[in-house]
């Protein structure tokens, strides 16, 4: 009768272990795939002009005063980066100096947008980031036409005046993903996982089975 | 009155919980110091000595447990360090900071520490209970190979379910922020 208890006892703390090391991993997979579907590109809504459209210009009156227009085709055709961000936004303060960084390496139009009733605010938000020598407009007549919901968004705008690529960009690659995209021709992460998914299963097809 | 051989499982399992808190906050480094720094409770000037302190304390409290010495003061002194993370981890809940690491893994730091929440409230809480209960006083009995046994295999499922269950917070962080950016 010991024995067999006995037997029993160290079968059972077997399995409980082999268990435990199971749903860990499990944990661990599930983790995994969160990681991979994780939206690594800059997050890309569904409302607002889709991606290969031709924007409409439309002009702005800049926080300086001077017209800022925004959209349809560039007159040196350059490409026009528009980047909301608030002075209440802190993520945004921290993606500025990449943006202007980027602007300058990519030879890029650089427009920051923003929106709210206290100008003095944004005067001095624009003089702490000292990008002064950028137009910086604020109106929510763009946010709307460009269906901005949460910052910093930015749109990337083709020097033909056709939208780019857009998206929420929190970090420094997701601001970079948006050049890249442009300059690929992939509108999305999304799109560049189906695009690869699709020549692999076509790779496979052409194998002899 | 508990077994000795619970007794002797709780002070190998805290002493393991905490040399292996006390390496991955070594291993983590600076990272360490800015994770302690986003918590804001400490002034600036404190945040490096403190966080350079902590890993020692809870080294020393995990070499402690295995001796076996004063296991009432060292039950305490385990509790309250954990009280005291729970606390620091509430306040910054309340202030609604959820997105920061909680520098509270084990082992090698990998750089993925979960977010805040009050699950690992409530995990310190339930810790710090089970730490307490070392200092209810022991039958007497003679441990056998049986219960060494026992002891090896208590403490494996315990690693295993104490990783698998991070590893769930983890994933809770991760669905949470994915649904948050969605809408």
């Amino acid at each position: 009768m010991t024995d067999a208890l006995l037997v029993s006892n160290l079968l059972l703390w077997c399995v409980v272990i082999v268990l435990a090391v199971v749903v860990l991993a499990l944990a661990r997979q599930v983790g995994v795939l969160h990681e991979r579907v994780a939206p690594a590109g800059a997050l890309m809504p569904t409302t607002g002009p889709k991606v290969g459209e031709l924007t409409q210009p439309a002009t702005y009156r800049g926080l300086d005063g001077n017209p800022v227009t925004v959209g349809g085709p560039d007159g040196d055709s350059r490409a026009t980066l528009v980047l909301w961000i608030s002075p209440t936004c802190p993520v945004c303060k921290a993606l500025v100096p990449t943006a202007v960084s980027m602007a300058r390496s990519e030879r890029l139009r650089l427009v920051f947008a923003s929106d709210g009733e206290k100008l003095a605010q944004h005067q001095a938000y624009v003089g702490d980031l000292g990008i002064a020598a950028y137009p910086y407009v604020v109106s929510q007549a763009l946010g709307l036409a460009y269906a901005v919901s949460k910052l910093p968004f930015a749109v990337l705008i083709g020097g033909d005046g056709v939208l780019r690529s857009k998206g929420l960009v929190n970090t420094r690659e997701h601001l970079e993903s948006l050049v890249e995209s442009m300059q690929s021709g992939v509108r999305s992460l999304q799109d560049y996982v189906g695009i690869t998914d699709s020549q692999h299963d076509a790779s496979l097809k052409g194998q002899p089975s | 009155m508990i077994d000795p051989l619970i007794g002797r499982a709780i002070a190998t399992a805290f002493a393991l919980l905490w040399l292996l808190a006390a390496w991955h906050k070594v291993s983590a480094g600076e990272h360490f110091v800015a994770t302690l720094g986003e918590y804001r409770l400490l002034p600036a000037a404190w945040t490096r000595p403190v966080a350079r302190l902590l890993p020692l304390i809870e080294a020393v409290l995990g070499l402690a447990w295995l001796t076996g010495l004063a296991t009432g003061w060292i039950a305490s002194l385990t509790a309250g360090l954990l009280g005291a993370y729970a606390l620091a981890i509430a306040i910054n809940l309340g202030r609604g900071r959820m997105h920061i690491g909680c520098g509270c893994g084990l082992g090698a730091a990998s750089g993925d520490d979960p977010a805040l929440s009050w699950w690992l409230v409530a995990r310190n809480v339930a810790l710090g209970a089970v730490a307490m209960a070392a200092v209810l006083p022991l039958s007497q009995r003679e441990l056998g190979l049986l219960d060494w046994l026992t002891l090896v295999f208590a403490l494996l499922a315990c690693v295993a379910l104490y990783a698998g269950a991070s590893q769930l917070l983890r994933n809770g962080a991760a669905i949470a922020s994915w649904r948050k950016s969605r809408d």
